[in-house]
């Protein structure tokens, strides 16, 4: 084998300096792009937000507008709806990123410091709970195998010009994994270059094939729902509700399994000082100070039922550390786990759940709107006595409205509850929502939403509604309800009423077939149903209380009686 | 090390290469020095102790290529010629097929009683070791033959036999061309250096971007021998594995070509496109060259040949094959490769001389020729299958079902079992495919690319070094032939 060509020396430093360069070109544009882009958008790694720091940090760089940047581990990332929290403040142009990563602790959020340096936010909301301050182990594998898959991922799409102070943290068992060149930069990529283009050959070939299951799951920079995304990650990853679905027996039974052992663990043990993590907690205090951003130290509430697996004292090293950090200039706190919060709240020991994140952001808008309107003037929020163990009923607004049984039939609007309940359990998400609408009874009418096809059957977990009753006859009464069930299907509720001397009677139900009433208002109970009726005398004070059983179901009207032979249809009483 | 270990690139060869085309420039003895020494570096690096087989070979074959030079007597060159053959084929005896022998007369045994088992040896197989046997091997036959005199400094003979480039899996090269180049001093110019480069980075991307990929395919559908009737799975992953062998074995001889142009010394191709092959005959002149004209020449035409005959051709050929087949491995399925293939030129042999057969061919043209190449690719990939399949409770129903015996074709099964990366890897083959038959149209492609200017040069190489880089699997796969 010979060529024919008599080349030059010049020719062959030319052909190098063209490789090299093309091999240059390559590496630092094409390769890195896609692994970063697919890292985002698809399952190459089990969860996007895990490569999305250095790309979202240079997307808040470019934005004109105030951010406050919320970093830490998926307790924060649980809690905070950043879009949620930039809808609610008062303050304008000033938009709220949740960039918190499943699994993070301190030392593993050090490498993203410079960059947030760059992106110049108004705030940086630091997590900070008990869980921080345990003592790295080099012989654990699963957290050398975690720092190290972190580590990689950040290096792929990091920028030699992110290398900071942080280098000297940096365990020598984890600089293996960090990326201090291009060179380096371009080998961490290649461990995933493979799947990057197996995943960008599926988006294309997507629509030619029936076979190839390819998502695009989570946007890119380039996506208009980019910014949305890092506001507010858990709406477009949402976990299924997990422990407000289960019974109260459920729950129980979950902490006395996983308790236990946990609260001898690190999470639950912090340590007073000089951890690894205390040094990272140092190092990005410091750093982002001295950049001139204010920092909101914001621990977490966790589930109240792990508070009783504590023991006392436990975890003053936590409120020790905390407290150490917060004399730092420049940085404020926000101390939220010694609250009591409720139950439904949580969907497992210690992330917040849909109703928890939603009361985080009408609770922490406020605050953030002091703190970047009047920061000098702020107040930390620390241990406040906050209990919210009733704050099912309390989010749920009555009219506290009592009805005189001054006639043998007596009306009662739907909407005109006395008090009112949201649902606990499995359950959490569904209320009675009012509908205006001109052919009920009044001027509408309460759904049962959201409509997901539940059925608490005979347990009374569903949004709770009151009617709460004057006596002023000793009679026997019965219940009737207009009622309609949706989805061309029966929908029903469950009563049970109870009064001031007694409590609560047997569970009734009351079913609506949609298929009888063709979409029509009925009244119930029809056939083959149970009235409920009670006796009382005068003076009595009673509650009849109307459960959601099954959510879609519509109720307009009820009527109270003392006609066991009453006819709701004859209009009789009106 | 071997080619595709870093250490290899960003030490070994450039040490070598600027020891011996710089350093030691225009002294041959040196420079011959240099790469035998460098050579039992590498083999050191590559096997061990068994370098001490290497160096028996050499010395054996040394002193038998002299002492038989040097008389005239018959039965003193016989002898020698047999030390020479007892020595090489014994090693090989003994480290390559004494287990497999064991564990044959274990199945004979066993029928009779349980207590005539005997135990293995479980001696590790020796990297090349059936490359450089046949090597010094020919080299005391070809002087037993008179056809060439011995190399007049053991130096070079050791050089010879030991040159690393072609060591591990060759090309196995001749004694009389491996001392055409090293007559004189070794040196090179610009354009050997840049087709050597050339070479090397064409081998590196066939087998890291080509053979690496497909082989995850063949090795999971071969290995696991799970969904064995259905006739896609079965048909891709043949197709795979021969794609695999010929870029993993081509891709090491690309290398071992190119190094060797980096040190002035000319190795023979080893294939020549071998899928675009028309005939079983074609095939074996397009197909690892350096052994099937090793096997012609020091087995085939000493059985006999085709001018002896009907039944000595049909003898000599089978046996050459069977032994060819035999020679990849100790194994069961390699003698039936090689039986299979032995039929195929068998048959095609007197196939083609039948009417029918030729008045198809004659007024067929083109057509003809596009059935014949279907034909013969059809039973080329099958004895792949054959080769690849150690495990008979595999084989047995992958050869059914290649055929389509109690087979069926479920896409979505074949798409589900199939590895993660399966877009890229049917791309891969598809090209594959495209600039086999392409190279196979207009050939001389890695000459062609040597010859550019430096810019498309440039980036044709940059682009194939870097998709080696970023598109190779996660786990690298041994070359194939180191096996062998």
């Amino acid at each position: 084998m010979e060529n024919k060509e008599n080349v030059g020396i010049s020719h062959i430093i030319g052909s190098i300096i063209s490789l090299l360069t093309v091999i240059i070109l390559i590496t630092t544009t094409i390769f890195p792009a896609m692994v970063t882009n697919s890292i985002i958008t698809s399952d190459l790694v089990s969860n996007p937000t895990y490569g999305v720091t250095f790309p979202a940090l240079e997307t808040i760089e470019d934005m004109e507008d105030d951010a406050v940047i919320g970093i830490g581990s998926s307790i924060l990332r649980a809690a905070l709806d950043g879009k949620c929290v930039t809808e609610t403040l008062e303050t304008d142009n000033v938009n709220v990123f949740n960039l918190a990563v499943s699994g993070a602790n301190p030392y593993t959020e050090i490498l993203q410091i410079p960059a947030i340096i760059r992106a110049n936010p108004k705030l940086v909301v630091l997590d900070m709970g008990p869980n921080n301050f345990w003592n790295v182990r080099e012989n654990d594998e699963s957290m050398n195998e975690y720092i190290r898959f972190r580590f990689t991922i950040n290096s792929i799409s990091m920028e030699n010009s992110d290398i900071g102070n942080w280098t000297n943290l940096i365990r020598d068992i984890d600089k293996e994994w960090i990326a201090f060149n291009d060179l380096e930069r371009t080998k961490l990529t290649q461990s995933y270059s493979q799947e990057a283009v197996e995943d960008w050959l599926k988006s294309m070939a997507i629509e030619y094939s029936e076979y190839i299951d390819y998502e695009k799951k989570y946007p890119l920079p380039s996506d208009p729902d980019w910014i949305e995304f890092l506001m507010s990650p858990y709406n477009f990853m949402p976990k299924n509700p997990y422990l407000e679905t289960k019974s109260p027996s459920e729950v129980n039974a979950y902490f006395e399994k996983n308790m236990p052992s946990k609260v001898r663990q690190g999470v639950y043990n912090p340590k007073l000082n000089d951890t690894l993590h205390h040094q990272s907690y140092e190092y990005m205090i410091k750093e982002i100070t001295d950049a001139g951003i204010s920092i909101l130290l914001l621990a977490a509430p966790h589930h109240p039922k792990v508070y009783d697996y504590l023991s006392e004292g436990q975890l003053d090293n936590f409120n020790s550390s905390f407290n150490h950090f917060l004399n730092y200039s420049d940085v404020y706190g926000l101390n939220l786990f010694w609250e009591t919060w409720h139950e439904s709240m949580f969907r497992d020991r210690n992330h917040i759940g849909v109703n928890g994140r939603e009361y985080f952001c009408k609770r922490f808008a406020p605050i953030l709107d002091e703190m970047i309107s009047d920061k000098e003037n702020f107040t930390n929020i620390l241990n406040e006595n906050i209990d919210l163990t009733n704050m099912l009923e309390e989010e749920c607004d009555g009219n506290n409205l009592i009805t005189n049984l001054n006639k043998q039939i007596v009306y009662i609007e739907a909407e005109n509850f006395s008090d009112c309940s949201l649902g606990e359990g499995i359950a959490f998400q569904d209320k009675w929502v009012f509908k205006n609408d001109l052919e009920s009874s009044g001027s509408g009418y309460l759904h049962a939403l959201t409509e997901d096809v539940s059925q608490y059957k005979n347990e009374i977990l569903g949004a709770r509604l009151d009617y709460n009753l004057s006596i002023n006859h000793n009679d026997t009464y019965y219940v009737w309800v207009k009622m309609k069930g949706n989805s061309y299907g029966n929908d029903s509720i469950g009563l049970k009423w109870k009064s001031n001397l007694n409590s609560y009677s047997e569970l009734y139900k009351y079913d609506s077939f949609y298929w009888n009433s063709k979409g029509q208002w009925q009244w119930e109970p029809g056939f083959n149903q149970d009235i409920l009726e009670f006796n009382s005398s005068i003076g009595e004070e009673i509650t009849i209380s109307i459960w959601l059983r099954e959510d879609g179901v519509m109720i307009d009207e009820l009527v109270i009686t003392s006609d066991e032979e009453f006819d709701p249809y004859k209009k009789e009483g009106r | 090390m071997d080619f595709v270990t870093t250490e290899y690139y960003q030490f070994f060869l450039p040490i070598v290469f600027l020891l011996t085309i710089f350093i030691a420039s225009g002294k041959r003895k040196n420079q011959l020095i240099i790469l035998l020494l460098s050579s039992y570096v590498f083999f050191w690096f590559a096997s061990g102790w068994h370098i001490i087989l290497l160096l028996i070979s050499t010395c054996v074959d040394w002193t038998a290529g002299s002492k038989i030079s040097k008389t005239n007597e018959k039965i003193i060159r016989k002898r020698w010629l047999l030390a020479s053959l007892i020595t090489n084929l014994g090693l090989l005896g003994i480290f390559k097929y004494l287990d497999f022998i064991i564990e044959s007369l274990n199945l004979v045994t066993l029928k009779f009683s349980e207590s005539l088992e005997l135990g293995t040896i479980g001696l590790i197989l020796p990297v090349g070791i059936s490359f450089y046997t046949f090597q010094t091997m020919s080299y005391t036959i070809d002087i037993y033959r008179r056809k060439q005199d011995p190399y007049d400094s053991f130096i070079d003979f050791a050089c010879y036999a030991a040159f690393f480039p072609q060591l591990v899996a060759g090309p196995i090269v001749r004694s009389d061309h491996f001392r055409e180049d090293i007559k004189k001093p070794l040196s090179i110019n610009s354009s050997k250096f840049k087709l050597g480069v050339t070479l090397i980075i064409y081998g590196v991307a066939k087998k890291m971007v080509i053979a690496d990929n497909v082989a995850v395919h063949a090795n999971l559908i071969f290995v696991e021998g799970e969904h064995l009737a259905n006739i896609g799975l079965i048909w891709w992953a043949t197709l795979c594995f021969g794609i695999q062998i010929y870029c993993d074995f081509s891709a090491y001889s690309d290398i071992a070509i190119g190094s060797a142009h980096l040190m002035g010394v000319k190795i023979p191709e080893n294939f020549k496109t071998p899928y675009a092959a028309t005939s079983p005959q074609d095939f074996w002149r397009r197909w690892h060259i350096s052994l099937s004209t090793w096997l012609r020449d020091y087995l085939y035409i000493p059985l006999g040949g085709s001018r002896n005959g009907t039944k000595k051709m049909i003898f000599a050929l089978m046996m050459t094959m069977l032994l060819g087949g035999l020679w990849h491995g100790a194994s069961w399925n390699f003698i039936l490769w090689g039986f299979v293939h032995g039929l195929l030129l068998i048959i095609h042999r007197f196939g083609k001389e039948l009417s029918p057969v030729k008045i198809f061919f004659n007024n067929t043209g083109r057509l003809g020729i596009l059935v014949s190449w279907v034909i013969t690719q059809i039973c080329i990939f099958f004895t792949w299958l054959i080769f690849r399949v150690e495990e008979i409770a595999i084989l047995v129903p992958s050869m059914k079902t290649f055929f389509g015996i109690n087979g069926y074709f479920d896409m979505k099964e074949m798409y589900d079992y199939l590895p993660e990366i399966k877009l890229l890897t049917a791309i891969i083959v598809f090209s594959f495919v495209l600039l086999h038959g392409i190279s196979g149209k207009l050939g001389r492609g890695k000459i062609w690319l040597s010859e550019r200017n430096p810019i498309i040069w440039g980036i044709i190489c940059g682009v194939m070094l870097t998709l080696a880089f970023y598109l190779r699997p996660v786990e690298t796969v041994d070359f194939i032939y180191f096996r062998f």
